[in-house]
């Protein structure tokens, strides 16, 4: 990996530390990559801070993502679980309740060791609609009540929004992070994401959304571009920001190739990208999609690929990836990290990490943030070579992001004064640490 | 003062608590007619030793190298000085209230540019320790320009060094330059690995502002990766005053509040500890009014004046008495004028009405620095909010508490 990037003329990025930096002055023969090392020198650089290896990080985990069922209340056309087209299957409360005490466990040692107070994450979401198991999420809060452990725990739910009026009350009075998975306004929405009855599915959603902006809950929308919606991103954008004060951030993901997405047609990324890039200029940093500057991987694509993140899959088995939930059933397992058996972690020797890095990773300056990128996605061959088509676009189009990004973060700080140096000379006139 | 945080919760300015909102309370503020201490009295002290250095800080409150003369404190007012301290503890423990003479050794001016003098005085105190039977401590702040002879003269001794570095070598660099304009960070680091080659103890401190914020965390991160011997690390504001006065500190107080907790947080790991500006002051919730500007601690400067800042140490307006070698001579007028200073600053409606009233008590009397108020304030509130929002029962609880709860917490 290269110690020092350029990212544009005069901008440097400096991954172990990082840092961006711009430069004045002349160049002249200055060795820039030596010379911006020497001149940061001071700046922290990361060694190995956290585990890269999955195991370890599944055994002191205290984030657990827990897949209810397969079960949904509706069709969506692009489906990755393929939802409704296969068996339904819901996980085993026991399961889950080992689950849950696993990460409290970890998040008491942590609080010990660390000094502070640190809580564990669960999330209940979908792979299907976590709330058509809503007896798994009810047993599984009055679980964490019963043995005192609320305060412990900072609890997320990711619905579609299909809800009655006692569930919605349920949620606002148990969860204290509320992600609604929703596409857009009624006609797009209705379109991509109909109810498993044949119904308009418009109608619910926007009732829960009203009723969490009525009741002062934050919430989140998670919104899967396709190319049915791709030039509504700014009108989405303006239309729930405009309407629900209590909606914090909008997340625009392209569709992704699993499940029904194989058969969907698959995102123009270019698009995708100019659009995201636009409602970022109006919204700031209130819109976003996963790949980020601000998110960093520690080594992975993502928290479920490092085993940061515990997947409990409706199988009752840990899963290197949400979308890649129930694929054991039908033969392969290497996506299956783990389970736990009395107590204890027992890891799966069919599990392969799915993540690769390409050749062309080595010296990308999107390398820190994708970590060779989503190998659901990203898709390459045994000798890291070629990549899918789909996976080289999205590759591309992280790679503008993310230069986007750091250009914007640095023609974002002020420039440090000067007055006592030959001005001849280069210096830094701006940094920031990401 | 009364400050609502919600329909239920008050906070009062006046005696630092957290109240449900029904309760009756007795706010008004209490001044007295005399702050003054005697400085005779002291344990406390602080040496001025001179009033140059090897380096021209951009904003050095001393504004050392301009002037046209270099001065250098009397070994003889040292001496006096350094007695007198011990004496005084003396007396304590024969009253049965015994309080260790205390010796800081500051620059104005940096303290390691008169070597000999420091060791002098080390000397002069360790003596009259034997003579007084009594323990003492003594510390000392400065630029971290060392070498490997004084580092390992320190080695032997136990002295305290508090080490003043701005951040990454080019920030160093740049506002901490060598009287030439060289680099004083290589000079620095290199200290600091000797010290810690030695295993010598040292705290840092971190002048913050505008241009270094944002290389804060990652610095802190740096020291505490790398050197197991510093124990603590001080983020302070810039202050206004000599150079300081040409110097716009824009500092971004939110983000420099989410600096030091974040900073606090990674360094805790490593059993270092990080504060922030009034630190202490926001640790005791009492309100205190600075030592040195009550002249409760002994401030001598290098022309053998007490003066009752360090900071403005060539301001004839804080000189609030002489020494020579026999004799400390206070100056009542100076004194009682410095008293009504306290008590005008202590009714200010500005500070009255201001929920860090209970905090910091009006601050400091000669600079009053807008940022410092707004990192006060804004401190203060994100923590009683941060507070409130994790314990669903509130009863009355002191700000100290409070302030506890969001440190272990946050």
């Amino acid at each position: 990996m290269k110690r020092v990037i350029k990212v544009d003329d005069r901008i440097y990025y400096i991954p172990a530390k990082s840092l961006i930096v711009e430069i004045e002055g002349d160049m002249g023969t200055v060795d820039i990559d030596s010379w911006l090392l020497k001149q940061t020198e001071g700046f922290h650089e990361f060694k190995n801070e956290q585990s890269t290896n999955i195991k370890d990080n599944q055994k002191v985990s205290t984030d657990l993502t827990i897949l209810a069922g397969t079960k949904c209340n509706l069709h969506c056309v692009y489906c990755y679980s393929e939802a409704g087209d296969i068996p339904e299957i819901e996980v085993d409360l026991s399961k889950v309740k080992k689950a849950i005490q696993h990460v409290l466990e970890n998040a008491k040692i942590r609080t010990a060791l660390s000094k502070s107070n640190s809580r564990a994450t669960i999330k209940f979401t979908g792979g299907g609609e976590p709330t058509c198991n809503w007896n798994i999420i009810c047993q599984s809060i009055d679980y964490i009540k019963n043995i005192s452990m609320r305060d412990r725990c900072h609890l997320t739910l990711q619905t579609n929004g299909q809800l009655t009026s006692d569930m919605s009350d349920y949620i606002i009075a148990n969860f204290d992070e509320v992600i609604v998975s929703c596409d857009g306004f009624s006609k797009i929405q209705n379109l991509l994401r109909p109810r498993a009855d044949g119904e308009k599915s418009w109608p619910m959603v926007d009732r829960f959304l009203h009723k969490l902006n009525c009741n002062k809950i934050d919430f989140f929308l998670r919104a899967t571009v396709t190319n049915d919606s791709i030039a509504y991103m700014e009108q989405i954008c303006e239309y729930f920001f405009s309407k629900y004060e209590n909606m914090k951030y909008l997340h625009f993901e392209p569709l992704g190739p699993g499940g029904r997405g194989k058969r969907y047609a698959t995102v123009d990324l270019n698009h995708f990208y100019s659009n995201l890039i636009k409602c970022e200029e109006k919204y700031q940093n209130k819109v976003g999609t996963s790949m980020s500057i601000y998110s960093h991987k520690y080594g992975y694509c993502c928290d479920s690929q490092s085993g940061r993140s515990l997947v409990l899959a409706p199988t009752g088995k840990f899963v290197s990836c949400v979308e890649e939930s129930i694929t054991d059933l039908s033969g392969d397992c290497s996506w299956v990290i783990s389970e736990i058996d009395r107590n204890t972690l027992v890891f799966n020797k069919a599990f392969t990490s799915q993540s690769h890095e390409g050749n062309e990773c080595k010296n990308c300056l999107a390398y820190n943030f994708c970590h060779g990128g989503c190998p659901q996605r990203i898709v390459r061959d045994g000798d890291n070579i070629s990549i899918s088509p789909y996976g080289k676009e999205l590759c591309k189009c992280h790679k503008k992001m993310i230069k986007h990004q750091m250009m914007k973060l640095i023609s974002e700080q002020l420039p440090i004064t000067k007055t006592n140096y030959d001005t001849k000379e280069p210096y830094i006139v701006k940094y920031c640490c990401i | 003062m009364l400050f609502e945080f919600s329909d239920e919760l008050v906070y009062s300015n006046t005696k630092s608590l957290l109240l449900p909102s029904n309760t009756d309370i007795d706010d008004e503020i209490s001044v007295s007619d005399n702050y003054i201490c005697n400085p005779k009295l002291a344990t406390h002290l602080v040496l001025v030793l001179n009033n140059y250095c090897q380096l021209k800080c951009r904003y050095c409150y001393s504004d050392t190298n301009t002037r046209c003369e270099c001065k250098c404190m009397d070994l003889e007012i040292a001496e006096t000085s350094i007695e007198r301290i011990f004496v005084n503890s003396y007396i304590s423990s024969r009253s049965g209230n015994k309080r260790t003479p205390n010796i800081m050794l500051h620059g104005g001016g940096e303290p390691t540019i008169t070597w000999q003098l420091v060791e002098k005085i080390y000397d002069i105190a360790l003596n009259l320790s034997r003579k007084y039977n009594t323990d003492f401590n003594i510390s000392m702040v400065t630029n971290g320009m060392l070498n490997q002879d004084k580092i390992s003269w320190i080695k032997g001794r136990k002295i305290k060094l508090q080490i003043s570095i701005d951040g990454p070598k080019f920030i160093q660099d740049l506002y901490r330059p060598t009287t030439n304009n060289g680099s004083s960070f290589d000079i620095v680091n290199k200290s600091l690995s000797l010290l810690q080659e030695n295993n010598i103890e040292i705290s840092i401190r971190i002048t913050c502002y505008r241009e270094n914020q944002d290389a804060l965390f990652s610095f802190v991160k740096y020291v505490c990766d790398n050197y197991n011997n510093c124990k603590s690390i001080m983020l302070g504001m810039l202050h206004k005053g000599g150079r300081g006065d040409l110097f716009e500190n824009d500092l971004d107080v939110d983000k420099f509040i989410t600096t030091i907790d974040m900073a606090r947080k990674y360094a805790r790991k490593y059993n270092i500890i990080v504060g922030g500006p009034s630190e202490k002051l926001l640790a005791t919730g009492k309100g205190i009014i600075c030592n040195a500007c009550k002249c409760k601690s002994l401030i001598v400067n290098y022309d053998g004046y007490i003066i009752n800042c360090h900071e403005k140490n060539d301001s004839i307006e804080n000189v609030i008495g002489t020494i020579n070698s026999n004799n400390i001579v206070l100056n009542d007028e100076s004194l009682k004028r410095i008293n009504n200073i306290i008590c005008d600053a202590l009714k200010k409606d500005e500070c009255v009405n201001c929920i860090a009233y209970s905090v910091c008590a009006g601050g400091c009397i000669y600079v009053k620095e807008p940022v410092y108020c707004d990192y006060m304030r804004e401190k203060m509130n994100r923590v009683i909010s941060y507070y409130c929002g994790h314990n669903k029962v509130i009863k009355r609880t002191h700000w100290s508490e409070i302030y506890n709860y969001y440190n272990h917490n946050i």
